[in-house]
């Protein structure tokens, strides 16, 4: 059985995800030691990184989909509490990972997971044929958890970091994914989500809500060692150094104010693209 | 801003750091307790250092059936090497937290509190 983690990066004006999925995939190698194949729809940028050797296969994802006729949306992206800018959000590739990825047992990992622990390497050789987070823990203990979608609806799962063995049934998982993202309008009132912007986390969850027969103790997704550890983007990355990650956690109440935290050896999910950018830049000058 | 104003607003922004601070080295702790084997996983709790010490002193030490995290079955095959593992990662996990937790004390100033190691 091959195995190897899957990094999706579509770069948008401002936000270069390529560069965050190289200093991603580094990580891996380097704590979990698989190898890493990236989906973009920007290869050739990887020339400009000096990273054509980090992945083990780059699929491009202008040849293998119908990229050009491909929906695009806008959000908004915080740099801290006081910064914002909508942007470009090109996130409705996550669906084929079942296609694209090149392995018969995948990790998907977005390109701001930070991995700085070996707690992943428990997936592989498991019996699961799918897992994800559900539990999670926010850094700054004070914002509303993501547990269920809304107070009414199905619990949460995170779309960021998941692994799937291929066989009929991640297959099946896949394509009812897909089928929500193709009609998300109605699966967003269905479920009863504010939000119109659409989220893999959402899609991920009524699709795993619907593969358990709609039972919320279901068992098609086992849950991926430990918690899932995160920031929001109104948070700041302050820097990154070996396992360890510095960030300024926004306080409740008071816009612009923070509180510096730091993390040791375990995985976190970094959201201010940004600041994650700014601190990659200066770890690989430092290395330097 | 009167000096004594701003000493307390750095000890309440030390404090929220120092409160921070603290229940992440928890969380890091209580992520160092998962032990993985074969495809199961298992929080080494003083409740399952304990049980399986009794399975090892009643004379179960050769494939013996567990319930892991998430209820699955496991059959253990070396019961005494499960729990030589099981007890050393539970040390390692508690004096990491332990130094970690004192070090934490001795700091006064933000800047101490997030120094990298």
């Amino acid at each position: 059985m091959t195995k190897g983690v899957l990094i999706f990066a579509q770069n948008n004006s401002e936000i270069d995800y390529v560069k965050l999925a190289v200093s991603a995939a580094r990580r891996v190698k380097e704590y979990l030691n698989v190898p890493v194949s990236l989906v973009t729809d920007s290869p050739d940028h990887l020339l400009n990184l000096n990273a054509e050797d980090v992945f083990d296969q780059v699929i491009d994802l202008w040849k293998v989909t119908d990229y050009r006729n491909s929906q695009i949306q806008n959000r908004s992206f915080h740099d801290g509490t006081l910064k914002k800018k909508i942007l470009k959000w090109n996130n409705f590739s996550r669906s084929d990972c079942y296609g694209l990825s090149p392995y018969d047992e995948t990790l998907v990992i977005d390109s701001d997971y930070i991995i700085c622990s070996d707690n992943l390497k428990a997936v592989w050789d498991n019996i699961y044929d799918f897992a994800i987070y559900k539990n999670s823990y926010d850094l700054s203990r004070w914002r509303i958890s993501y547990d269920h979608l809304n107070q009414y609806s199905i619990p949460f799962y995170w779309a960021t970091v998941f692994y799937f063995k291929k066989n009929e049934y991640t297959e099946s998982f896949f394509d009812l994914v897909q089928k929500i993202k193709e009609n998300w309008s109605y699966y967003r009132l269905l479920y009863c989500i504010d939000a119109g912007t659409f989220r893999n986390d959402y899609a991920f969850s009524i699709a795993i809500n619907i593969m358990n027969g709609g039972n919320p103790n279901g068992d098609f997704a086992s849950p991926l060692p430990g918690k899932l550890y995160y920031t929001v983007d109104k948070d700041i990355v302050d820097s990154i150094q070996g396992n360890q990650t510095r960030v300024l956690v926004e306080k409740e109440s008071f816009p612009g104010e923070y509180v510096a935290l730091k993390t040791s050896g375990i995985d976190v999910h970094l959201m201010n693209k940004y600041s994650l950018s700014r601190a990659i830049d200066n770890y690989f000058e430092d290395a330097l | 801003m009167d000096e004594r104003l701003e000493k307390a607003f750095q000890t309440a922004n030390f404090m929220a750091s120092l409160t921070g601070q603290r229940k992440i080295a928890l969380e890091e702790f209580q992520q160092g307790l998962i032990y993985y084997q074969s495809g199961a996983s298992f929080t080494v709790t003083k409740d399952l250092l304990g049980f399986v010490k009794l399975l090892i002193d009643s004379g179960y030490t050769e494939d013996t059936v567990l319930i892991d995290d998430n209820n699955m079955p496991v059959q253990i095959k070396d019961v005494q090497a499960f729990y030589d593992n099981i007890l050393d990662q539970y040390f390692q996990s508690a004096n990491q937290y332990f130094v970690k937790y004192t070090n934490l004390k001795r700091q006064r100033k933000v800047e101490d509190l997030i120094k990298y190691d």
